[in-house]
Parts: structure tokens; C-alpha cells; sequence
């Protein structure tokens, strides 16, 4: 589905490479997390496969086609297999829900009866159906970030990338996020999400790539964001609240609610937010 | 492609409203600056026709000495009538003269008090075989004798000329100015626009909207502003050419020797008037496309 081969960036006002000589595959399906510190090239990662920038040597190729010899008029086309999903959301405030969505199909000419259909289908899919006449100033910010998913999925692309999609939000408003990710990687669609969450990451125990300066420094099946396995009472805390949030055996579940009893309160919150946010999605 | 035009229309008229203040300035200029264009046009066909008039039979007027004997006037008029370089000849009394100039100064009585029909002037009003044969004309009739002075307006279309290609020069000069600074401002106004839909822009790339499709509304808009602003401009193109028709059939009631008048070859017809409100439109739509293209080009990198 996506291939690197040796691909080099850097931008003209930083000396460091952005990207050096990256080598990858990631097949068709996939959940990807990227992770790795700021200014290790995860958003530089993500311009190119949107072919927002061109790599300075190297090659992509993205469904068998490669991206730099990719006529600039063709571009258009090859992003409607993409759906693009950021950290600030990117709605549009004067327009409605419905409308934010409806606008990703309208502006590649999609019929007004298509639009339609599609569009309280992706609504529904993030579970934003009722909502479908608000602004996006009177939803939450899990609310507003999930529109963003469902303009980004409206058109059913191949690939979805993230950049941070919870990086604005609270833990369990991330947990809803992540619900309706995997979800939709279960249709088939390839997810990049770069991400600094280390209690996401490592709840969900997907495809770790790790950026350092440009270069990969890891690539792990269920990996987890550290090198090591979390050790601050914290991160396994996170990390166990969020696997229950999944939805993995009830076992883990009842442990996980153990553990929640004997801390602090904060967390306890947490988790009865995060309940409640699930059942909203059921 | 899918496109749809009344997509792109709608775009278009919702950007112009909300850059309502920026629109009505670029409209604003290109009116001032098509209108002097307008003008210009105008003027410069006006001198063109009269030219074209005169040399058409206009001819030249002996005025005689008031006291000139019969004599002095059947002999002009004789030879007159032999001369190959004169075409035909209209005689002129002293009563015909007489009530020429009592209708002439109808309003000032002490000019037509000073004057009796016996001391009023005779003229004999001649076309001329040849129009270039004028200063002939003048040189070999001045000093016969009972002629007072030999006019033909050989001399006023020169004149008439260097002042109106002078004034041609200095308006379309400021008219080219002014069509720069249109240019500048749809310029401005189209980034402005691009600047309050940056947002839109922005989804639209990532979802795979096309560059046109993107581009389009933006440049129909810059066209609209410079098409509103050039109609604008040749409808007062047309107003100034019936003021002029006017103002010349005014001063023709007045009308002097019963040559064919200068004055109303200088006014455009109508049918010109309307040619020049094509060029006027087209190139307002011109005008307003290169300035939005050249924004787009700028601030819309797709």
C-alpha cells in the first residue's frame, strides 16, 4: 500500500535533514502509530504522503503509484484517497456539522443525493447523527474532532492519516477518538495516526514506528511508545484503563476497575467520564 | 470534471458581498479609469470625422468690403464662377447677411445696432473643387480688389487637431494610470478574498478539490468587479456623447454661414458610441482577469 524507499527531506531553514534516507512499508489495513519527539519528522512524514511536500531523493509510492513524478494536476485526485484528520480539527465555524461534511464531497463534485447518504452515514459512524444542524463552536472538543473524522471518511478513503488527533484532548474524550479510529480500520482503512500519546500507544499495541531525527529508530508489531515497558504507576494505569476502554476481556476489565479503586481520585474521574463516553457511542 | 458553474457563480457573489468595502473600490476605479478611456475614444473619433467632413466640400468664405461697389462683386463672382478650383458658389446680400448676423447676435442688440443692412458685409459662401486648394483660394481672392478677407478653416482643424491630440495624450495617460491602479486593486481585493476563504481553501486541498475548481470562483470575481465597473463606464461613455450632441445641435441654431458645421462632425454617432462601449467592457473583463489571475497565481499555490 505505502512504500518509502530512501527518502531524504530538509528544509531550507534547518540544516538537520527532516527526513534521512527512511525505508518502509506499510500494507493494506494497517494501524500505524508514529511516534517519536518533536522535530523527528513525523508531520514531515505525513506532508509527503499527502504530497503536500516532494521528498529531495528517495521515492514513495502510495497504491502503486509514485508520488514526485506525480503530475501537480493529478494531485487533487490522489488526495481524494486520502482522509486527513489534525490536532486543531480544521472545521469550518460558519458552517454547520452536516455542512462540514457535506463540503468534502460538494468540492469534488459529488451529486447532492450521494452527499446525503454519505454524509449521515459518516455522521452516524462517529455517533454525531443528532447533532448533524449544530456549529462546531457549540460541540466539545471530542465532538468537534469527531466531525473531523467523519469529513475525513465521508468519501471512504484508502489511507487516514492523523497528525495528534487527541493532542487537544482530555484522556477520555481521546478514548472515544480511538474507539471510532479503530472502527474504521476495520473497514480496510490503512490508519498513520503520529501521535505523543504514550497511554494510547501503548493500550492499543499496534505498529510502533519510531522517528528520531529523521531516521527510524523502531519498528515493532504491538509495540509501545517507550523502549521499555511503562514503568510510573501512572503509564500502566493509563495504559490498563485504556485497554478496558477497547474492550478487551472482561478479566482485564474487572482488574483494571481494582486498580482504579485503589488510586487516586483524579483518574477515578477520568474513567467516569470515559464510561460514560462509551456508552454514548454504543 | 464535475463542475458546477452555478456552484462557482454562487462562490463568486458570496465572496463579493463579503468583501462588500474592497469590491466597491476596485469597481469604483475601473469606472474612473474606463470612463477616461471612454472619453478619450470619443474625442479622438470626433476629430477623426470632422476630418473626414471637411475634406468632404468644405469650403471657404469671401467676405466683401461692406461699400464695395457692384463692379468689385460681379467681377469676384465671375471669376468665381470660371475658377477650376471652385465647385459652386452661394451669394450672400447685404440683406441675407444682414438677417445672418441679426440671427447670430440675437442677444446682443448693441453688436446687431451698430449695423444697417447697407453697411453689413457681403459673402459669397464657395465649395471648393479640391479642399487641399484652400490657401490658393485665399492667397489669389485676399487682395482682389472689394474683398475684405478670405476665411477658410483650413487653419481651425489644425488647430483643433493639436489641442484634441493633446488632450487625447493627457487623458489617456491618467486613463492608463488609473487602469494600473484598478489592476492593483482587484489585485488586493482578490487577496483579500483568498485571505477570508483561507480556511475553505484549506479543506478543499486536502479533500482533492481541483485547482480550477478552487481557482475559478476567485477569478470570475476579479472579472465581475472590472465587468460591472466597464458597463458602469460606457453607459457614461453614451451620456457624454448625447450631452456633447446636445450641447453642438444648441450652439448650430445659432448657426452661422450655412456651412456644413465643424462643430457637429466632432460628436461620435451613436453607432461608434457603441463600439466603443464594446472595447470599453471587454476590457474591463480583461482588466479584472489579469488581476485576479495574477492573485491567484500569487496566494493560491495549488
Amino acid at each position: 500500500m505505502i512504500k518509502f524507499d530512501k527518502v531524504s527531506k530538509s528544509y531550507k531553514t534547518n540544516r538537520n535533514k527532516a527526513l534521512n534516507e527512511l525505508s518502509l512499508e506499510i500494507t493494506k489495513g494497517e494501524f500505524v502509530f508514529l511516534v517519536g519527539p518533536s522535530g523527528s519528522g513525523k508531520t514531515t512524514f505525513l506532508k509527503l504522503l499527502l504530497r503536500e511536500e516532494k521528498p529531495d531523493s528517495g521515492r514513495i509510492w502510495v497504491g502503486g503509484k509514485e508520488l514526485s513524478s506525480m503530475g501537480s494536476f493529478k494531485v487533487p485526485y490522489y488526495r481524494r484517497n486520502l482522509g486527513c484528520v489534525f490536532q486543531d480539527f480544521r472545521l469550518l465555524p460558519n458552517k454547520t456539522v452536516h455542512q462540514n461534511v457535506a463540503f468534502a464531497l460538494e468540492v469534488i463534485g459529488r451529486s447532492k443525493h450521494v452527499i446525503e447518504s454519505k454524509v449521515s452515514q459518516s455522521l452516524e459512524i462517529v455517533g454525531l447523527g443528532n447533532k448533524a444542524n449544530r456549529l462546531p463552536n457549540e460541540l466539545s472538543g471530542g465532538e468537534q474532532q469527531r466531525v473531523a473524522i467523519a469529513r475525513a471518511f465521508v468519501n471512504r478513503p484508502l489511507i487516514l492519516l492523523a497528525d495528534e488527533p487527541t493532542g487537544n484532548l482530555d484522556p477520555a474524550t481521546s478514548q472515544g477518538i480511538m474507539r471510532i479510529l479503530d472502527k474504521i480500520n476495520r473497514t480496510e482503512t490503512t490508519i498513520i495516526m503520529a501521535t505523543h500519546d504514550v497511554g494510547i500507544v501503548n493500550m492499543m499495541r499496534r505498529r510502533v514506528i519510531q522517528l528520531d531525527k529523521g531516521s527510524l529508530v523502531r519498528d515493532q508489531q504491538r509495540g509501545i511508545y517507550g523502549m521499555e515497558e511503562p514503568d510510573t504507576i501512572e503509564e500502566r494505569l493509563t495504559g490498563a484503563v485504556r485497554a478496558i476502554s477497547v474492550g478487551t476481556s472482561e478479566n482485564e476489565l474487572i482488574k483494571g476497575r481494582k486498580r482504579l479503586r485503589r488510586n487516586s481520585t483524579p483518574i477515578k474521574s477520568i474513567i467516569a467520564g470515559f464510561d460514560e463516553d462509551t456508552d454514548d457511542l454504543d | 470534471m464535475s463542475f458546477s458553474i452555478s456552484r462557482a457563480l454562487r462562490d463568486t457573489f458570496i465572496n463579493l458581498w463579503r468583501n462588500f468595502q474592497y469590491a466597491l473600490a476596485a469597481i469604483l476605479t475601473v469606472i474612473v479609469s474606463l470612463s477616461l478611456v471612454g472619453a478619450a475614444l470619443l474625442v479622438k473619433q470626433g476629430v477623426a470625422n470632422a476630418t473626414v467632413e471637411w475634406s468632404h466640400g468644405v469650403g471657404v468664405s469671401l467676405w466683401m468690403n461692406a461699400n464695395a461697389s457692384n463692379s468689385e462683386v460681379n467681377g469676384v463672382s465671375t471669376q468665381l464662377k470660371e475658377s477650376s478650383l471652385i465647385q459652386s458658389c452661394n451669394y450672400l446680400n447685404h440683406s441675407d447677411s444682414y438677417n445672418l448676423l441679426k440671427r447670430l447676435y440675437s442677444n446682443q442688440p448693441v453688436v446687431v445696432s451698430a449695423f444697417t443692412v447697407q453697411t453689413t458685409p457681403t459673402i459669397f459662401n464657395c465649395v471648393l473643387s479640391n479642399p487641399n486648394d484652400a490657401v490658393q483660394v485665399y492667397n489669389q481672392y485676399s487682395h482682389q480688389p472689394g474683398v475684405y478677407t478670405v476665411v477658410y478653416p483650413g487653419q481651425e482643424i489644425k488647430t483643433m487637431e493639436k489641442i484634441t491630440s493633446i488632450l487625447q495624450l493627457i487623458m489617456l495617460g491618467m486613463a492608463l494610470l488609473m487602469v494600473v491602479a484598478s489592476l492593483v486593486l482587484i489585485f488586493v481585493t482578490i487577496r483579500m478574498a483568498i485571505f477570508s476563504r483561507r480556511r475553505e481553501v484549506a479543506v478543499m486541498k486536502l479533500v482533492g478539490a481541483t485547482n480550477w475548481f478552487i481557482r475559478i470562483p476567485f477569478m470570475l470575481e476579479g472579472m465581475i468587479e472590472g465587468l460591472i465597473g466597464a458597463v458602469i463606464a460606457s453607459l457614461l461613455v453614451f451620456a457624454l456623447r448625447s450631452v456633447m450632441g446636445n450641447l453642438v445641435k444648441n450652439t448650430e441654431k445659432l448657426g452661422t454661414s450655412g456651412q456644413p458645421s465643424l462643430l457637429s462632425a466632432t460628436v461620435a454617432t451613436s453607432h461608434e458610441a457603441i463600439i466603443i462601449g464594446v472595447i470599453l467592457i471587454v476590457s474591463g473583463a480583461i482588466v479584472g482577469g489579469i488581476g485576479s489571475f495574477v492573485a491567484v497565481r500569487r496566494f493560491l499555490d495549488v
